[in-house]
């Protein structure tokens, strides 16, 4: 399986889309939308609305998650924005703040 | 250690991108590349951009305009619609292009009569005189006025005026 993966010194103003799993070390504002997992590192700043199959936190994110099956906010990472996901994990010492809603596709 | 950026197959990225590393592109990219590293452009990947970074190696497809610091270089498998501007340019056979190239932005200004001077001591009567040779040592000379010094004497005028017309030829 191929990932898609934007190094730490990387900056993307605009839309990732696609059909990869995606690891973010740097910068993103705009948009990420893929059938995949998404993987926001501890070094990333994320500025965008992110619709995916997982989503992993541990970085910075602001925005919307659309996820179809899991999102999970690690302890070191920061969100906000409203979840939609019909599982979600918010760990001990993650910040959020935003709405959540676990009614996908019920 | 930079790290390395890399957009996979299934992945399209449309807007700016900007970083201090490498890229390996593997999918597509649409708008602009600026980077302080090497940009790979695989076989399958394809770029409609404006892209800047040190060196760029292409394989697959590219429309719009590069710019490389260093070099330029356009594999077997490559099929590039792009103005390409870049001290060193490297298009291989089988390569598909169609653009402008421009390698005259060099960051080290070479002499512009690099390819002349070696003209001079192919001439059959530089033998009569070695003194001929220094010809290369004031490269930015124009070669006519060498010509006309040291070979005068010797030479038929016919030799001088082909001497300038592959002079204006460059």
């Amino acid at each position: 399986m191929a990932i898609t993966h934007i190094g730490s010194t990387l900056v993307i103003e605009g839309e990732i889309s696609g059909s990869d799993a995606v690891v973010v070390q740097g910068r993103v504002k705009g948009s990420i939308e893929t059938s995949q997992g998404v993987v926001i590192e501890n070094s990333a700043h994320v500025e965008a609305n992110l619709t995916l199959d997982t989503l992993e936190v541990a970085g910075d994110v602001k925005g919307n998650v659309t996820a179809a099956s899991r999102v999970e906010i690690k302890p070191e990472g920061k969100m906000v924005g409203d979840i939609k996901a019909p599982r979600i994990l918010i760990a001990d010492g993650a910040h959020f703040k935003g709405n959540i809603d676990m009614d996908v596709g019920r | 250690m930079a790290a390395t950026t890399v957009i996979a197959a299934g992945s399209v990225v449309r807007g700016h991108l900007t970083g201090q590393e490498d890229l390996l592109l593997q999918g597509r990219v649409e708008g602009s590349v600026a980077l302080q590293g090497n940009l790979d452009i695989e076989a399958d990947a394809r770029a409609d951009a404006t892209i800047e970074a040190v060196t760029v190696r292409i394989q697959g497809t590219v429309v719009g305009r590069v710019v490389a610091r260093e070099g330029i270089e356009l594999s077997a498998s490559a099929r590039v619609r792009a103005d390409l501007v870049a001290p060193r340019l490297v298009i291989a056979e089988g390569a598909l292009f169609a653009g402008a190239i421009d390698m005259s932005g060099a960051p080290v200004a070479r002499p512009v009569f690099t390819a002349p001077a070696p003209a001079a001591p192919a001439q059959p009567v530089a033998t009569a005189s070695p003194v001929g040779q220094p010809s290369l040592a004031p490269v930015g000379q124009p070669s006519l006025a060498l010509g006309d010094d040291d070979d005068d004497p010797e030479l038929p005028g016919g030799v001088d005026a082909k001497n300038i017309a592959f002079k204006k030829k460059k």
